[in-house]
């Protein structure tokens, strides 16, 4: 039995990705559900314990399983199928026998194979997340761990591998053959070793130590940037010694060119002197356009303000006539009307005061007020703000406590539902195990009676070799009793003969027999 | 060359009652607070060592000494650490059976079911592993087989320790009769259970076979179909033993009436003859006592 689940737990590992090569029954699959990875491979390449496997996990979105084996190379390969289907490999088995002596190969079969690096290729697996590999490939872990790219090994945090010091499996390619330790090490993994409970089997634990990959990584970058700094050197006096030549005859060059470049610039500096003239001239030309402009329409615009304001200031008089005779009538009706506001202006006025008066307190009032007002409203918008945090908690309590009571009367529905079929279970293995005790009882019964009808025979039998003797004995005696009886007629025959033959000679005789045996003779005829 | 050893029957012996009381002691020193059901394996406190060496060094001038107890394949190293002669014959069963076996026994409960098969595990395994590492000095077997095939079981036993029994095997089966429909039912509570299955295919691999059931490496399902198979085959065996039960009594009814009739028969000769008897003897009596048959016997007597 493989020590996986110990391993694991006192690795505390928690992988996102667990790939199980060689899965078989996939035994350890309720520990990794316990330790909640994103993906599971189940690698198989039994057909018939993956498809089992793949109707067992049909409902785990999360399990993957793949019906292939893990070789050195892609392609078809053969697999050896055990009578113990977790014993077969691609190879044949060797010193396994000495071990498990009632393993057989039972039949040969074609399995499509992939290597360890085209795997995780197709099945994405990257070394940003924490992964976990096991391995049980019967033998074929001493041929696929070295002929592994290494930053194929590195996807993977840790790496457990059952493997067996003896060589269990004959070896497929002799040469590939390494210790999977130093290849673990080489690819930059801590590498420990658990015996299991009985031999052969050990489990090998690599855990990946990232500080020495990068280290290794860094130095390989340190090499490669040292080359390109050679080279680049390399290339930088290349390009001195070119850059000398260049220099050499760009001097010329240039001295030839600095020459045209003067007579160049000079031309240049009477071209522009020639431009600059025109240009003012005709910038001259433009400010005198634009002042004869604009003193025509400041001429205009006087002409017409002019003319407008003759025509307003005639309106203005009539009106202003207008006007004045309207006023000097008015202000005789107001003159009168004018006592009388004086009077009603002065008790406005003194109303006013009060007014006034009130009017402060008020807004004194109203101001101590309007700061409390202000306290309030701030006290009223933060309450506000409060509710509104409070109210937004509330409805995501609620739709919380909505679902989770959705989820509770589902769960309480779904144990009921599971109680109901456990009692029903349970029902149905009462009812069984009490017509089995019934059956079993009736079969006591029946046995009994067997055991007394045997008994009974037995009796009967004994009774019938009895009877059968006595029967027997009884036929013996009739026999004899015919015998004598049959001898007894003869020998009566005899007697009647002889007693006639004596009658005739004298029957004087005979009457004087008969005559000495009357008194006896009525009882002896009685009898007769 | 085999030593010539007689078994005799060691179980009377007080040294295999001192040895049994001494393996009690440490069990119940390991599982004193334990339940009855939670098996697991241990050292011995070192103390028993110098009582087992004890126990076992006055064995020295016994031929053949044989001591079994369940509860002692939880601690096999502490016997073979103590004697290098010890000898071990671990015997495995199918888990089907162990789980009839307690399931015939007791009301159904699926907890304890789970602590049956949780202490078949830790049992077996711990066999699988001494077995395992001390080939040499240990057979492991199946308990079914060795019963069903005493013969080949001794021979095996024979084989592998270099002795000779020079005797026949007991063909007496002590093992109780389990019914195969119990043992299909605790079937189907191992079908999902990849960890017993697993285990029993890893026993079955590497055990000492004895006949031709222990080389068949069938799966659960198939163990579960031949259970269902040799439950019919008992039911129609039953069936058959009534039929013949019927018969056995309408044979034995009309023996009886023949017997009833030969009885008659016989009586009515009976009379008949003590009839005859009689009439005989009267007769007798008659022709000794006639006159003329006087004379006549006197005349033949005169010539």
């Amino acid at each position: 039995m493989n020590r996986f689940e110990e391993l694991l737990k006192s690795l505390s590992a928690q992988p996102s990705v667990i790939v199980h090569l060689g899965a078989g029954d996939c035994t350890e699959h309720e520990f990794y559900n316990s330790i909640h990875p994103d993906h599971i491979f189940y690698v198989e390449p039994d057909q018939l314990l993956a498809e089992a496997a793949a109707d067992a996990f049909s409902d785990a979105p999360h399990v993957r399983i793949i019906p292939c084996a893990i070789a050195t190379t892609d392609g078809p390969q053969t697999l050896n199928v055990t009578n113990n289907r977790r014993f077969s490999s691609l190879l044949l088995p060797a010193e396994l026998l000495d071990f498990y002596p009632n393993i057989t190969v039972d039949n040969t079969t074609g399995v499509e194979a992939v290597t360890l690096n085209r795997f995780c290729r197709n099945q994405a697996v990257d070394r940003n997340a924490d992964n976990l590999l096991v391995a049980e490939i019967q033998g074929m872990e001493k041929e696929v761990f070295p002929s592994t790219e290494v930053t194929t090994l590195q996807k993977f945090k840790w790496i457990i591998v059952r493997t067996s010091e003896e060589k269990l499996y004959a070896a497929a390619t002799e040469g590939v053959q390494q210790s999977l330790s130093d290849t673990l090490q080489e690819a930059g993994f801590m590498v420990f070793s658990f015996a299991e409970e009985a031999p052969p089997y050990v489990n090998i634990v690599g855990i990946r130590n990232d500080s020495v990959i990068e280290s290794s990584e860094l130095k390989a970058i340190n090499s490669d940037l040292l080359d390109t700094v050679k080279v680049l050197e390399f290339n930088l006096s290349k390009k001195d010694t070119a850059l000398g030549t260049l220099k050499i005859s760009s001097a010329a060059e240039q001295a030839n060119s600095q020459v045209v470049l003067a007579t160049r610039a000079a031309e240049l500096e009477a071209a522009q002197v020639q431009i600059k003239s025109i240009a003012d001239e005709i910038e001259k030309q433009q400010q005198n356009n634009q002042e004869i402009t604009r003193i025509l329409n400041d001429k205009t615009a006087e002409l017409d303000a002019s003319e407008a304001l003759v025509k307003s200031t005639r309106a203005e008089n009539e009106d202003l006539n207008r006007q004045l005779d309207t006023a000097t009538k008015t202000i005789q009706a107001k003159s009168t009307d004018l006592d009388v506001s004086e009077a009603l202006v002065k008790s406005i006025k003194a109303d006013n005061k009060d007014l006034k008066r009130q009017l402060d307190t008020a807004t004194s009032t109203i101001e101590a007020k309007s700061a409390d007002l202000d306290e309030n409203e701030a006290l009223v918008k933060s309450i506000e703000a409060e509710n509104k945090d409070l109210k937004r908690q509330l409805d995501t309590a609620t739709s919380t406590i909505e679902e989770k009571s959705v989820e509770l009367n589902a769960a309480q529905f779904r144990i009921q539902s599971l109680s109901d079929k456990n009692s029903h279970q349970e029902q149905q293995v009462s009812a069984l195990t009490a017509s089995l005790q019934a059956k079993a009882q009736e079969i006591s019964g029946i046995q009994q009676t067997l055991r007394i009808n045997n008994k009974l025979i037995l009796k009967s039998d004994t009774d019938l070799r009895e009877l059968q003797t006595q029967y027997r004995t009884a036929l013996q005696h009739q026999e004899h009793q015919h015998i004598l009886l049959s001898e007894l007629k003869d020998k009566l025959r005899q007697a009647s003969l002889y007693y006639q033959k004596l009658n005739l000679q004298s029957p004087l005789i005979d009457a004087d027999l008969i005559a000495q045996d009357e008194p006896g003779e009525k009882d002896d005829s009685g009898e007769r | 060359m085999l030593k010539k050893r007689v078994p005799t029957d060691t179980s009377q012996s007080p040294v295999y009652a001192g040895i049994s009381t001494l393996a009690e002691e440490i069990c119940e020193q390991q599982f004193s607070q334990a339940d009855a059901l939670s098996w697991q394996t241990f050292i011995p406190a070192s103390g028993y060592k110098l009582q087992a060496t004890q126990l076992l060094s006055s064995l020295e001038n016994e031929a053949l000494f044989a001591w079994g107890n369940d509860h002692s394949c939880l601690y096999l190293d502490f016997w073979n650490a103590i004697n290098p002669d010890v000898r071990f014959l671990l015997f495995y069963c199918s888990p089907e059976y162990e789980l009839s076996g307690y399931i015939s026994s007791h009301p159904f409960d699926m907890s304890r079911v789970e602590q049956v098969l949780a202490a078949w595990i830790t049992r077996t395994r711990a066999m699988l592993a001494f077995f395992m590492c001390n080939r040499d000095c240990s057979l492991l077997l199946n308990v079914q087989s060795a019963a069903s095939a005493p013969d080949a079981f001794v021979q095996s036993l024979e084989h592998h320790f270099q002795i000779d029994f020079g005797c026949e095997p007991a063909t007496a089966d002590a093992r109780p009769t389990r019914f195969a429909l119990i043992e299909y039912l605790a079937t189907t509570l191992l079908l999902k259970n990849k960890l017993v299955a697993e285990l029993y295919d890893e026993v079955r691999s590497a055990a000492t076979q004895i006949d031709a059931q222990d080389r068949s490496m069938a799966g659960i399902e198939e163990r579960s179909k031949a259970l269902i198979n040799a439950f019919l085959a008992e039911v129609t065996a039953s069936t058959q033993r009534l039929d013949a039960e019927s018969r056995l009594e309408q044979e034995l009814a009309s023996s009886q009436l023949q017997i009833n009739q030969m009885a008659d028969e016989l009586e009515y000769y009976f009379k008949n003859s003590i009839e005859q008897e009689k009439i005989a003897n009267t007769l007798v009596e008659y022709l000794s006592d006639n006159p003329s048959l006087k004379i006549a016997r006197q005349v033949r007597q005169a010539e």
